[in-house]
């Protein structure tokens, strides 16, 4: 299984919760996170193109087959069946056959040696192929293509441009896209609409309703906010979110580069302010800081406490223990400040579960298209039913019900546009993550302020900063 | 036959002192060799760095205060876990009412020898579910906390973290410089609770047998001399004892320097990335193998050959000062 993007690979606990907690309702975000390498570029054709049209830019022949290599997981089969099906219809006389696998990279490492790849590979599971050496030894294709080609349903309108804000992004090494990112994993404040309806309180979406909320809460002995103490990561993710919704895109950036005094801004102040006081208030579960995250959650799910951090695997994680009424949605977090540099609704989404297409394939034209058909909205659309998890494709499950986290999840992300939110320190430096761990741990165990906070970042920022032994990475997007 | 002797023993020893060979004594040497170069773990070019890493280890303030933790925990750990286990012993073994005849423990005994070994046989993962529900900081599910709200010593909105507290205690932290500190964390004296706990069967076996092969009589001259519970166990028991006191002394020393599995096991991960419950070998594990940090594999080396020199030097002292002049036999 590849890491998160966004997050260390210390995170690794999480992504395997989520994988076996994918009893079908949850995102699986896996895009590999890659250190720069030497490229060779491959975008040659091997000279099997047939005919290409405005309907079949890649040249597809249908007497031949497609051989699709399929992750056999928590998303069920029925999808991939139903992708296959649509290619089938599409060119009538091809056939595709997908070959299920648990574990990718095991069962395709020697037919890539033996050069002899399939034509398409869902590259999950918990054990994938790496990308990096994929590249090196230019057994994968630049996606580049699929994207600049016409969509199926209209083809003016360019695939890249049917796809969600930060899709293709997900999927560059060396900054050429060579994965494809299929569906999306939405993180924010989770909260149980049931309850909130049955005291006709609504989501708060700036700090003051939040404080009256909060203030309504506690009168009836109902914490406003946990989290999952005993893992900072959930906190590093609000903090972050946090300094990227007040500071802007660029305060985050700034930390992630580096740069002098990036944890000392006024929007990382604001955001460890805000904290402490929910803290000093009494709005925060008590003894969350040393509980674990089923504890904390189970909270959330009994109406101990009205809000956590989490991502949209949550349902599918506390699946045995909701209660028959229990209504999880996601929003995003609310603004801090009536001067945030970025909207209400920014929020942290990463697109996963990555699709390749090898370069030695037998029939690259057939692998390009499957993926260029399954990014239909049609099929998009099915992914969703079927799985429960949002698809990258824009607006493709709008108006799908069936799980209140997944409906919230899509409100989500489309209010959200273009506001979503991403770093990279920590998985850049795991030293400044271990650091974040520890800061974080102190904050919400009532340790000191956003002083005593942005100092001990500070400080191991500069000190990640000066070791030349740390080899450092630049963002700009 | 006589001449057949020789072949016969090399042929028993060969396989075991090859393995032994291979897989202990040449890694000991492989590590003692990595310390002197900057290597990262997995590349191919080894770069020597001399004494580097050595001198590199006093200007960490994380190995210095895990240092200083174990040193906590040489002093404490040892002395508490011998003491309760000789009490314990003694009163299975000897520490019988006055009212029967002879010498004997106290009612029981068999069955509470067998309730205080059973930490011994649960595995570490096991006890750390366990005490971490024990510690857990919530006043209606921690079983520590609801016994401290039900006493009245703490209030429901404000349980203890007990495995999340870095305040030092008894003493404030000490501060060098701008960077050292040294302190012993609340947490850490948890896991030595938990360490005690674990540790206490097993010793008070050790001084069981040690007790049983005293020589009953002379418990009972003691007893005709008119010499009260506590006077036998300082002037019978203890003496004659020295080497089992001795033994227990060195395996808890040793291993009040390793601990590493309960602090690699206990504490969140908030909590150890705040080295609050670092040791020197969870220090050493995280620079070797953690996720991503794979670029100071010398270093992590150079600090496994400091914790045995310092197990070793420990040990020394230790039997040099315990060793008896001159031997009780009976």
């Amino acid at each position: 299984m590849t890491v998160t993007p966004d997050s260390p690979s210390e995170l690794n606990r999480r992504t395997v919760l989520r994988r076996a907690a994918a009893a079908g309702l949850l995102a699986a975000p896996a895009a590999g996170i890659l250190a720069a390498c030497a490229s060779t570029d491959t975008t040659g054709d091997t000279g099997d193109k047939g005919a290409t049209s405005e309907s079949n830019p890649f040249g597809v022949d249908p007497a031949k087959p497609v051989e699709a290599v399929v992750f056999d997981g928590g998303f069920g089969q029925e999808y991939a069946k139903y992708y296959a099906a649509s290619y089938e219809k599409k060119y009538s006389g091809s056939k595709v056959g997908i070959v299920w696998s648990k574990e990718v990279q095991t069962d395709l490492q020697p037919r890539f040696a033996g050069n002899n790849p399939p034509d398409v590979i869902n590259n999950s599971s918990p054990k994938t192929l790496g990308i990096d050496v994929l590249v090196a030894n230019s057994q994968v294709e630049d996606l580049t293509q699929l994207f600049e080609a016409g969509s199926v349903d209209d083809a003016k309108v360019k695939v890249k441009d049917t796809l969600l804000a930060g899709v293709i992004d997900e999927g560059l090494y060396n900054d050429k896209p060579y994965t494809l990112n299929a569906a999306f994993t939405v993180y924010g404040f989770f909260h149980d609409a049931t309850l909130f309806a049955a005291k006709g309180w609504t989501v708060p979406k700036t700090w003051e309703e939040f404080l009256t909320l909060a203030e309504a809460a506690k009168k009836e002995g109902i914490a406003a906010f946990t989290h999952q103490g005993k893992y900072p990561w959930y906190m590093n993710n609000v903090i972050i979110d946090w300094v990227w919704k007040v500071g802007g895109k660029s305060a985050v950036v700034a930390i992630d580069n580096l740069e002098a005094n990036a944890w000392k801004a006024p929007a990382v102040v604001t955001v460890i302010d805000k904290i402490k006081e929910m803290l000093d208030k009494g709005y925060v579960q008590p003894g969350a800081a040393q509980l674990d995250h089923t504890t904390t959650q189970q909270a959330v799910i009994d109406g101990k406490a009205l809000f956590i951090p989490c991502g949209t695997w949550l349902e599918g994680e506390m699946a045995k223990t909701l209660k028959p009424d229990t209504k999880l949605e996601v929003s995003a977090q609310w603004s801090l400040t009536a001067s945030d540099a970025s909207p209400y609704g920014t929020v942290r989404a990463a697109a996963g579960e990555g699709w390749i297409v090898p370069s030695g394939g037998k029939n690259k034209a057939g692998g390009l298209e499957f993926l260029r058909v399954m990014l239909s909205k049609d099929n998009a659309r099915k992914f969703a039913e079927l799985t429960k998890s949002l698809p990258v494709v824009k607006g493709a499950a709008d108006g799908l019900t069936g799980s209140s986290q997944f409906t919230s999840a899509n409100k989500v992300l489309a209010e959200a546009g273009a506001n979503i939110v991403s770093t990279k320190f920590g998985g850049w430096y795991p030293d400044l993550y271990k650091a974040f761990e520890g800061a974080i741990s102190n904050l919400m165990s009532g340790k000191g302020g956003s002083a005593e906070f942005t100092d001990a970042m500070q400080k191991a920022a500069d000190k990640i900063a000066a070791d030349p032994n740390v080899k450092k990475q630049k963002r700009t997007a | 036959m006589r001449h057949r002797r020789l072949p016969f023993i090399a042929g028993f020893l060969v396989a075991p002192v090859v393995l032994y060979l291979v897989y202990v004594i040449w890694p000991y040497l492989q590590t003692f060799g990595y310390s002197f170069t900057d290597w990262n773990g997995f590349s191919p070019d080894i770069p020597y760095a001399g004494f580097g890493n050595y001198t590199d280890l006093f200007k960490d303030e994380v190995f210095l205060r895990a240092l200083f933790h174990n040193v906590v925990i040489l002093t404490v750990y040892p002395i508490i876990t011998i003491g309760i286990a000789l009490f314990f012993a003694f009163m299975l073994n000897v520490g019988g009412s006055g009212k029967t005849a002879g010498v004997t423990g106290v009612r029981g005994s068999a069955f509470y020898k067998i309730v205080f070994f059973f930490p011994q046989v649960l595995s570490i993962a096991i006890v750390a579910i366990i005490w971490s529900r024990v510690f857990e900081s919530s006043a209606d599910t921690g079983l520590l906390n609801s016994l401290l709200l039900k006493l009245g010593l703490i209030d429901h909105d404000h349980p203890k973290l007990f495995l999340g507290e870095t305040d030092s205690w008894p003493f404030k932290g000490l501060s060098i410089g701008d960077d050292i500190t040294l302190d012993s964390p609340v947490v850490l004296w948890c896991l030595i609770a938990v360490a005690v706990w674990g540790g206490v069967g097993f010793y008070l076996v050790l001084f069981s047998a040690g007790m049983q092969s005293i020589p009953r009589d002379i418990y009972e001259a003691a007893l005709l001399d008119g010499s009260s519970r506590v006077q036998s166990f300082f002037q019978v028991t203890l003496p004659l004892l020295r080497e089992q006191i001795s033994v227990a002394w060195v395996y808890l020393g040793i291993a009040a320097l390793d601990f590493f599995l309960l602090a690699f096991a206990l504490p969140s991960v908030g909590v150890q990335a705040n080295h609050a419950s670092e040791v020197m070998s969870t220090w050493m594990y995280y620079t070797a193998f953690s996720a991503g940090r794979m670029d100071k594999f010398g270093y992590a080396c150079a600090m496994g050959i400091a914790l045995a020199l310092f197990t070793l030097l420990f040990t020394m002292i230790q039997l040099r000062v315990t060793r008896s002049r001159d031997k009780i036999e009976f």
